[in-house]
């Protein structure tokens, strides 16, 4: 080979098998080039290295980047930047049995700082065959310093984060919460996990302020009422942002581990119910739009409509015939049903199905519902869905839709996310103007007409529109009379719509104080006028004045209602 | 020879000043390090703040007190007018030239 023979040729000029005296000198001369060579390769050697180490050294990349473990998950904001899940650091509590001698002892001094241990459990703990035996996540700076102070050997702390919902149980159903390693499990926190851990920040548009009143105020009506639940949403009808929603009884994401199953359902956007007579508004809209009937027609309402074993019936009979006003005003049951037969089932599915009742809502959130609806749409499913049975639909999807029929006619997808301030909004037009026109001022006469079944809605000045809806719950394979869940979808101010509020009452029991009533123009009616009240000097809505021309032209001019012309303003 | 030993001083002095290069380096990161850790410390006291803050001022609490130690409520529409109900005083020329006419110069 050849460099085995240059080898040895270098060999033999460095260390010749017998040198001569003569040579001596040449042959020293090429040992000093070599070393003086050998020296410079291992010098560049190490300079070369040196430079690849300080370029590797520089590389921000890999000397100060973060991991993802280390990263703090990002927090989440109401609209007004109020902090709604936050992760703060925290010390964890734990011992190394190995290292303690004395475990009875060690108990003894230990247990006055850890309440939620028992004896039996904390020394279990601390003779755990383990290197690592947690004993508390959440220690206070308090019982850290008095633990500290101890110093008892084998219990050390070791930093951590967790995760904190400063506001309680406000909005709980919307945030959710995250498991014991900071992925999201429940609402926002799962529905946006990926952005969160990655370090971004989530902001929503529910606004903590409104979400205190109207969680608030239907509290108090539940308690009033002695019934079991309720929800509640407030919808910006301009943007589609829902801007508060409570879903009671609920739970605070602190401690989720403790809360029920009932309490961590969401029946805003999880739950999907028959809604009752408010769907009435989506069936007039519909007759309207479709020319199916005018605002001047009448409809016979006086005589019961046998379906299918049933009797569709009026909650307060009424006799001869009524103009489609008056059928939403007085919440005819019966009405409602021959109008849809006016419209024709085919027709009605179609405007159900543009209005986004059939498919789950496009809601930021892992729990939104999934609508029942009928496979077969026949005259009979377009008569019960007229005034809100045979359809089930989650609160949200049924609040896009009337926002649509009773706003300006257009369809907006509601979200939990805040829209950006020039964030081009999706509008579908459904409704022209003139029949969203007309459903607004059908609406308003609901709460403002002494006929209205939502009188103690109207929050004097606002221009309070609604309507209320009473459906009868199913229980033992049929409808109980007794057991209803009354809600109330409003609207203010009518003359331009800004603000839609739905409250949905579960099982509420009739009481002395509401004469023995217990429908929605008693248990709901009354929140929805102390919820505009109060929010509307939040959100910048003033009292209107329904006498000048520019208010009074969006709605439609006063008619004739149980043969005397309705108007708008407070009766 | 002269080249060898030539070449032996300019990598030393290389090597030197690479040396000490380095080290300036490393103490200029031993700053940025002392420096983001203690940003990193206080973004948690700042978080832990911010959540105190928003525990205290939670819009729950604040209608709780305000209503039993201030006594406030909620406001009445009644309260509420139009920027036009305001009484206006008319334009400075006029009242300067009739100033005694006090308060007869508000238009309302």
């Amino acid at each position: 080979m050849w460099y085995i023979r240059a080898l040895k040729f270098c060999i033999s000029l460095l260390w010749p098998a017998h040198p001569e005296p003569a040579k001596s000198r040449k042959i020293a001369g090429y040992r000093l080039i070599f070393a003086g060579f050998s020296m410079l390769f291992i010098f560049c050697i190490i300079g070369m290295q040196s430079v690849a180490l300080a370029i590797k050294t520089l590389s921000p990349s890999e000397s100060f980047s973060t991991t993802n473990h280390d990263r703090t998950r990002g927090s989440i904001f109401d609209q007004k930047g109020r902090i709604l899940a936050s992760t703060v650091p925290i010390n964890i509590l734990y011992a190394d049995p190995k290292h303690i001698f004395n475990p009875e002892q060690v108990a003894s001094e230990l247990l006055p700082f850890l309440p939620n241990l028992s004896r039996e459990i904390l020394l279990k703990k601390l003779t755990k065959n383990s290197r690592f035996s947690e004993l508390d996540r959440k220690l206070t700076p308090k019982r850290h310093s008095a633990i500290l102070q101890l110093g008892i050997p084998g219990i050390y702390v070791k930093p951590s984060t967790i995760r904190i919902y400063p506001q309680g149980t406000e909005a709980a159903h919307i945030i959710g919460a995250v498991d014991r390693d900071n992925i999201g499990i429940a609402g926002i926190e799962k529905s946006q996990n990926e952005k969160l851990a990655a370090g971004e920040n989530v902001n929503l548009s529910i606004d903590t302020g409104l979400q205190t009143i109207l969680r608030k105020s239907l509290k108090t009506q539940i308690d009033k009422f002695e019934a079991i639940g309720g929800a509640g949403l407030i919808l910006n009808m301009k943007t589609g942002e829902i801007i508060a929603a409570t879903s009671l009884p609920d739970f605070d994401p602190n401690h989720i581990m403790l809360s029920t199953d009932a309490a961590r359902f969401n029946q805003v956007t999880k739950g999907v119910y028959e809604m009752g007579s408010i769907f009435k508004i989506l069936n007039t809209a519909i007759a309207l739009e479709t020319g199916a009937i005018d605002m001047h027609s009448t409809v016979d309402v006086s005589k019961p409509i046998p379906i299918a074993g049933q009797i569709i019936n009026d909650y307060k009979p009424i006799n001869g015939s009524i103009t489609l006003a008056e059928i939403l005003v007085r919440s005819s049951n019966i009405g409602s049903a021959h109008i849809s037969q006016m419209i024709g089932p085919k027709t009605q599915r179609k405007y159900m199905k543009q209005l986004g009742l059939f498919e789950p809502s496009s809601l930021e959130i892992v729990e939104n519902g999934v609508p029942l609806v009928p496979d077969d749409w026949s005259n009979i499913t377009a008569m019960t869905v007229s005034y809100g049975y045979g359809l089930s639909v989650s609160m949200v999807q049924a609040a896009a839709a009337i926002a649509a029929a009773g706003g300006d006619g257009l369809f907006i997808s509601p979200t939990l996310l805040k829209r950006n301030a020039n964030e081009a909004i999706k509008k579908v037009r459904i409704f022209s103007k003139q029949t969203s026109k007309a459903v607004r001022s059908m609406m308003r006469l609901v709460v403002s007409h002494k006929l209205g079944t939502g009188n103690f809605a109207d929050a004097h000045g606002y221009l309070v529109g609604g309507k209320t809806g009473t459906a009868e719950k199913i229980k033992n394979k049929g409808f109980d009379k007794n057991t209803n869940r009354v809600s109330f979808v409003a609207t203010f101010p009518v003359s331009d719509p800004a603000y839609l509020i739905m409250i949905m009452v579960d099982e509420p029991i009739k009481q002395k104080h509401s004469n023995n009533y217990a429908t929605a123009g008693w248990v709901v009616a009354p929140a929805i006028r102390d919820i505009v009240n109060q929010i509307s000097p939040i959100l910048n809505v003033h009292p209107v004045d329904i006498s000048k021309p520019e208010n009074s032209q969006n709605l439609l001019p006063p008619m004739l209602l149980d043969g005397q012309e309705a108007v708008y303003a407070t009766y | 020879m002269r080249f060898v030993l030539l070449s032996c001083l300019i990598t030393a002095v290389l090597g030197s000043g690479l040396y000490f290069t380095k080290l300036s380096v490393d103490e200029q990161y031993r700053t940025l390090k002392r420096l983001e850790e203690e940003i990193k410390i206080q973004t948690e006291h700042n978080y832990v703040l911010q959540a105190e803050w928003t525990f205290l001022t939670r819009p729950e609490r604040l209608l709780e007190l305000s209503e039993l130690l201030l006594g406030m409520s909620p406001i009445t529409p009644e309260r509420i007018l139009p920027i036009s109900s305001i009484p206006l005083a008319r334009a400075t020329s006029m009242l300067s030239t009739n100033a005694v006419s006090g308060v007869n110069n508000v238009v309302y």
